[in-house]
C-alpha cells in the first residue's frame, strides 16, 4: 500500500491586523471554500476535516468543536492538535498520517488564529512554568531576542543584516495580495523603528496578523484521479527538544532542532546540496535574524555564511536561493495558521501558481518549515514529482 | 486498515481527587516508567515518537506538552501533542505505526483537573457568541441531555442511579480507582441536586492521574509480548456545536462512530461479537445513552439493560467492569483509560475485575457538551 | 449615532479569568524550601550524566534518571555569567497578576557557577550597551524574613566586576 501523499487543494484568507466584521468561525469558512474552490471539490467530498490554532489566544477551549460548523467538521471525522508556533505544520503532518495511514484518501487541514480577539502576548508567556520561569517571558519575543543576541556574539553578524532581510521581506510582500504587511520598507526605515526589545526593533519582529489557511491532502491513487497538478509531500521531520537552553550549546556542541531536522530530512533524501537541490524555502521565520541563523541552522549554508548570503542579496526572490517569498512570517504572523501557509507558499510556488511572487527559478523540490515550543522545528519536502 | 498496530503495553496512575506532591510532569514521568517496563523496552533507544495528550486551559499552560520532551527523554525526537480526549490520542499513534513511519510509539496523557476550576473551561468551550454568556456549562448539557432522554425513551432517574451503583461498585475491584463506594440507588438520588435530574453522586469526580501505552507494529509488537492487542476497528466523529442544531439523544456521532469501527473489524453482532466495554460516562444517564449507540440494545432500551443485570461485572456484556468514569478520572486522560483497560482485559491483566475469557473490547473516548465528539476503537486479543 | 451602534453590535468583551494552583512537585519545593531558610541556591545533580540543573528537574532530560535524592543536591552560584538577555521596552499584561509589566525589563539567561543548565531571571542592569557576553552577575536575595520561598526570593542579578 502507498503510503504516499500529495496536495491538491490550497485556500488561504487574506490576512490583516483587526477584521472586526468577521468572526472566527467566517475565517475558517473563507480558506475552506478557497481551497475547495482551489481544487474543484465539494465539502462532501471530505474524509476528515482537521482544524489547529492556540486554544488560548481567542480565549476558547475545544474550540475545534465550537467552530464545527464553519469548517465542515460536524458530522465528519476530526480532532485537533496543537503544538504551539509548529502547530500549523503539525496540520500538515497530521493530514499526511490521516491518509498515509490507509484510513483516509481524502482529507482537509485548517490553520487559523484570530490574534484582534485575544491578548497574544500575555498567553505566550503562559508556555513557561508557572512556578519558575512565568515572570521571565515577554512573549514569543523574550526568547527570540537571546538568540539574536548570541547569533550576533558567534558569526559577525549585524542589526544592518537583520535590516536587510526586513527589507527583502517587505519586496516580497508587496507582491503577495495575502499578506499582512505589505508597506516596502528601506534598509533605513527597518534600522530607524522602534525598538522593542533588543536588538529586535518592531519591523523586525514579526506582527500579529489573522488568516486561516486551508490544505486538502489525498492518497496518491486519489491524487491522480482528482488533480492536474498535485504536490507531493515527499517527507517530513519534526524535533522536539528538552525545556531550557539546549539552543545555546553551553558546555557542549550547539545542536538545534533545526540542525536535527536538517540532518535527518537531507539525509533520508539523498540532499547534499540543498540550495540546488530545492529551489525554494518557505522557512517559517519569526524574527529578521532567523533567516540567516537559520540557514545555517537548517545544515542549508555554512557556520557564519548565512548572513553573507543576505548580503549578497542571495536569498531574494530572484536570487540564488529565494527564501520566505510570500514575505514569510515576518509580514504575515498568524501564529495557528503560520506554519501551515509555509506549506501552502511552498506549493503554490511548485505548482508554479504563486503569482507576482512566483520565484524566478523552476522549482522541482521546495523546503517548508514550522518553528515554535521550546525551540522545537519541523521541516517538509515538497516535491513536483513522487520520485 | 492495511497491516496491524498492536498494543503493547499500557500503564496509570492510581487516580486520587487531588495529587499536591506531584507536578505534571511527575505524574508523565511515572506512568512513562511503568509503561517502558511493562513492555521490556529502552526509553531512549527504542521509543521513536512521542504522542502527548493533554488540554492548554487545563493545564493553564499554553503548550502544555512544553515539558514533555524532559519527561520522556525525547530531546531531538519527534513528539506530537493531540489536544482531544485521549482515545483519539491512540488513534493517532496508530496511524504513526499505520503509514509506516514509526516501528514504536509512546502515547501518553495527563491532567490534573483539581488544580483549576473545570466549570470554567467548560464554559467556555462553548461558542461565546451566544451560548456561553448563559453560563452554559456540561453537568447543565448533561442535564438537558438526561431530561430528553427521559421525556423520549421514558427512562427514570432510578435507572441513572443503577449505573452509579455498578461503576462505584465495580471500582472496589480496581487498584487504581479514586472512589470506591456501596451505595443504593436511594443514597444516589438523595444526593445534592447539580441540575435536574442529575445528582452529585451522578456526575464524575474531579480526579487528578496520567495514562501511557506503548504502540508498535506487527512485528515488534509479536516481539516484545506474546499477548499483543490489536487495535481493528476506529471511528471517530463531530456533531454540531450549536445545541440548538442537535437532537441530543440521537448522537448521530457515536451511532457513525461505532458503525464505522464495527465494519472495520467485521462485527455485525455487537451483543453476540463483544465481550467487554469500556466507554467514557461523565454523569451516569450517558452511560445507558452509549450502549444504546454501541448497538448492545435498541435505541431507547438503555434503561432495560441496565435493569437486566446484563452489563454487570459477571453479567453478558460488561460494561466499564473498572468502574468507569465514574470512580474519578479526569477529563482528557478519560479516553486512554478506557484503551488501557480493555488492553489488560485482553492480556488477561485486569486482576479482580477480569471478564473472563474476553477476546475483543470496545474502548470509547468522547469530549464536548453532552458528547459532541466521539471516538470508538475495537480490540482483539492477540497471540493465545 | 450610526457608527457607534455598529460597533457596540460587532464586539463582545469578557475577561476570561480563571484559578490555578499549581503543583510545584517535591523537587522544586525542596529548592523553594533551601532557597527561602538558608539563601542557597541548589542544583540537582544527573547521577549518570553529571549535569548539575539550576534551575533543577526531577529528571535528567537526556539520560531519564531520576535527579531527585537528596545526596544529588550541590549549592551553586550564587554567581553567574550572563549566556545572553533579552530587554523589553513595550509593556504588556502579565498573565499571573493582571498587572502591566515595568519597563524596561531586563531578563538575563544566566549560567551559575557549578551548574550546566541555565535558568532565566532578571538582571539589575537595563542599559543593553552596558549588558556584554560573558558579564559577570551575583543573585540578590530579599532578606530571610522578607523571603516566602518562590522564584521572587531572588529579586535579580546584579552586575559584578571579577
Amino acid at each position: 500500500m502507498s503510503n504516499r501523499v500529495a496536495i491538491v487543494g490550497i485556500g488561504q484568507t487574506t490576512h490583516s491586523g483587526r477584521r472586526p466584521y468577521v468572526n472566527d468561525g467566517e475565517l475558517i469558512y473563507d480558506a475552506v471554500t478557497n481551497a475547495l474552490a482551489d481544487a474543484d471539490l465539494s465539502i462532501n467530498d471530505m474524509e476528515s476535516i482537521m482544524s489547529g490554532n492556540m486554544d488560548l489566544f481567542e480565549g476558547h477551549s475545544l474550540n475545534d468543536a465550537m467552530l464545527n460548523l464553519y469548517s465542515g467538521a460536524a458530522g465528519r471525522p476530526g480532532f485537533k492538535m496543537n503544538t504551539g508556533g509548529t502547530v500549523g505544520s503539525m496540520m500538515a503532518i497530521q493530514g499526511w498520517y490521516h491518509v498515509a495511514s490507509g484510513l483516509f484518501d481524502l482529507v482537509m487541514v485548517i490553520g487559523w488564529e484570530k490574534h484582534d480577539e485575544g491578548m497574544v502576548t500575555s498567553a505566550i508567556s503562559t508556555i513557561t512554568d508557572p512556578a519558575v520561569d512565568r515572570p521571565f517571558l515577554v512573549g514569543a519575543i523574550g526568547g527570540l531576542a537571546t538568540v539574536s543576541v548570541a547569533y550576533m556574539q558567534r558569526s559577525g553578524c549585524k542589526l544592518e543584516h537583520a535590516a536587510m532581510v526586513r527589507a527583502n521581506a517587505s519586496q516580497n510582500a508587496a507582491r503577495n495580495p495575502n499578506a499582512h504587511m505589505r508597506e516596502k520598507y528601506s534598509v533605513e526605515d527597518v534600522m530607524n523603528a522602534r525598538m522593542v526589545m533588543y536588538p529586535l526593533n518592531l519591523l523586525m519582529c514579526c506582527p500579529t496578523s489573522l488568516g486561516a489557511t486551508a490544505l486538502i491532502l489525498a492518497s496518491e491513487s486519489k491524487a491522480k484521479k482528482i488533480c492536474k497538478k498535485p504536490v507531493w509531500m515527499k517527507d517530513h521531520v519534526t524535533v522536539h527538544v528538552e525545556y531550557g537552553g539546549a539552543q545555546f550549546g553551553i558546555g557542549e556542541k550547539r545542536w538545534t532542532s533545526h540542525m536535527e531536522a536538517g540532518a535527518k530530512l537531507f539525509k533520508r533524501n539523498h540532499i547534499t546540496k540543498p540550495m540546488q537541490e530545492t529551489q525554494v524555502f518557505e522557512m517559517y521565520d519569526p524574527f529578521a535574524f532567523a533567516i540567516p541563523m537559520w540557514m545555517e541552522d537548517f545544515l542549508i549554508c555554512e557556520p557564519s555564511e548565512g548572513w553573507k548570503l543576505v548580503e549578497k542579496g542571495a536569498l531574494k526572490l530572484e536570487g540564488e536561493y529565494p527564501v520566505s517569498p510570500s514575505g514569510g512570517v515576518l509580514c504575515t504572523n498568524s501564529i495557528g495558521d503560520s506554519a501551515l501557509l509555509r506549506v501552502g507558499e511552498a506549493a503554490l510556488q511548485v505548482r508554479g501558481d504563486a503569482g507576482e511572487h512566483q520565484v524566478t527559478r523552476e522549482v522541482k523540490q521546495a523546503l517548508a518549515s514550522g518553528f515554535g515550543g521550546s525551540y522545537w522545528s519541523d521541516l517538509l519536502l515538497l516535491s513536483k514529482t513522487m520520485d | 486498515m492495511a497491516g496491524r498496530v498492536g498494543i503493547v503495553a499500557a500503564s496509570m496512575t492510581k487516580f486520587e481527587a487531588a495529587k499536591p506532591y506531584d507536578h505534571l510532569m511527575d505524574l508523565v514521568v511515572e506512568v512513562t516508567d511503568k509503561v517502558v517496563a511493562a513492555a521490556g523496552i529502552n526509553l531512549k533507544d527504542d521509543v521513536e515518537a512521542v504522542i502527548s495528550n493533554s488540554q492548554d486551559h487545563w493545564d493553564g499552560r499554553t503548550i502544555s506538552s512544553m515539558p514533555i520532551p524532559d519527561a520522556t527523554c525525547s530531546h531531538l525526537k519527534d513528539e506530537s501533542k493531540v489536544a482531544a480526549d485521549g482515545a483519539y490520542a491512540v488513534l493517532y499513534g496508530a496511524m504513526h505505526i499505520l503509514s509506516g513511519d514509526n516501528k514504536l510509539v509512546l502515547v501518553v496523557s495527563h491532567c490534573e483537573e483539581s488544580i483549576t476550576d473545570g466549570t470554567m473551561i467548560e464554559n467556555w468551550s462553548i461558542d461565546h457568541i451566544f451560548h456561553r454568556q448563559l453560563g452554559l456549562e456540561y453537568t447543565i448539557g448533561a442535564a438537558m441531555q438526561a431530561r430528553r432522554y427521559m421525556d423520549r425513551y421514558k427512562l427514570t432517574p432510578e435507572q441513572f442511579a443503577k449505573v452509579v451503583v455498578k461503576n462505584k461498585g465495580n471500582a472496589r475491584k480496581n487498584p487504581y480507582a479514586q472512589e470506591a463506594m456501596d451505595l443504593t440507588v436511594d443514597q444516589v438520588l438523595k444526593s445534592k441536586m447539580l441540575a435536574e435530574p442529575v445528582t452529585q453522586l451522578m456526575k464524575k469526580p474531579v480526579s487528578d492521574g496520567a495514562c501511557a501505552m506503548i504502540l508498535a507494529n506487527e512485528e515488534v509488537a509479536k516481539k516484545l509480548t506474546p499477548n499483543p492487542v490489536w487495535i481493528t476497528g476506529a471511528g471517530n466523529y463531530y456533531e454540531a456545536h450549536n445545541p440548538g442544531d442537535r437532537d441530543l439523544v440521537e448522537c448521530g456521532a457515536l451511532v457513525k462512530a461505532a458503525k464505522k469501527a464495527y465494519k472495520m473489524a467485521g462485527i455485525s453482532n455487537p451483543l453476540k461479537d463483544i465481550d467487554v466495554v469500556e466507554l467514557n460516562e461523565y454523569y451516569a444517564h450517558e452511560e445507558l445513552l452509549w450502549t444504546e449507540c454501541l448497538g448492545l440494545c435498541g435505541r431507547g432500551e438503555g434503561g432495560k439493560l441496565i435493569d437486566s443485570g446484563k452489563t454487570q461485572l459477571k453479567g453478558e456484556i460488561p460494561v466499564n467492569p473498572s468502574g468507569g468514569l465514574l470512580s474519578g478520572i479526569p477529563v482528557t486522560v478519560a479516553g486512554m483509560t478506557r484503551v488501557a483497560e480493555a488492553v489488560w482485559q485482553l492480556q488477561g491483566k485486569a486482576g479482580e475485575h477480569q471478564v473472563q475469557g474476553a477476546k475483543r473490547a470496545v474502548a470509547h473516548g468522547c469530549g464536548g457538551l453532552a458528547g459532541q465528539m466521539h471516538c470508538v476503537l475495537v480490540l482483539e486479543k492477540g497471540g493465545k | 449615532m450610526k457608527q457607534k451602534v455598529q460597533e457596540e453590535l460587532i464586539y463582545i468583551d469578557m475577561t476570561l479569568k480563571a484559578p490555578y494552583k499549581w503543583r510545584t512537585g517535591e523537587y522544586m519545593g525542596e529548592f523553594f524550601r533551601e532557597l527561602k531558610e538558608t539563601g542557597i541556591i541548589y542544583a540537582n545533580k544527573c547521577p549518570t550524566c553529571g549535569r548539575h540543573f539550576c534551575l533543577p528537574k526531577s529528571v535528567c532530560t537526556r539520560d531519564h534518571t531520576r535527579c531527585t535524592e537528596r545526596p544529588d543536591w550541590v549549592p551553586v552560584g550564587p554567581k553567574g555569567y550572563v549566556v545572553t538577555f533579552f530587554m523589553a521596552e513595550q509593556s504588556f499584561l502579565l498573565p499571573t497578576t493582571g498587572e502591566m509589566l515595568k519597563i524596561p525589563f531586563a531578563v538575563g539567561i544566566v549560567l551559575l557557577d557549578g551548574a550546566q543548565v541555565i535558568l532565566q531571571h532578571q538582571l539589575e542592569e537595563t542599559d543593553p550597551e552596558k549588558i556584554k557576553p560573558l558579564m559577570r552577575v551575583e543573585a540578590v536575595l530579599k532578606p530571610k524574613e522578607q523571603r516566602k520561598g518562590n522564584i521572587y526570593d531572588i529579586i535579580h542579578f546584579k552586575t559584578i566586576t571579577e
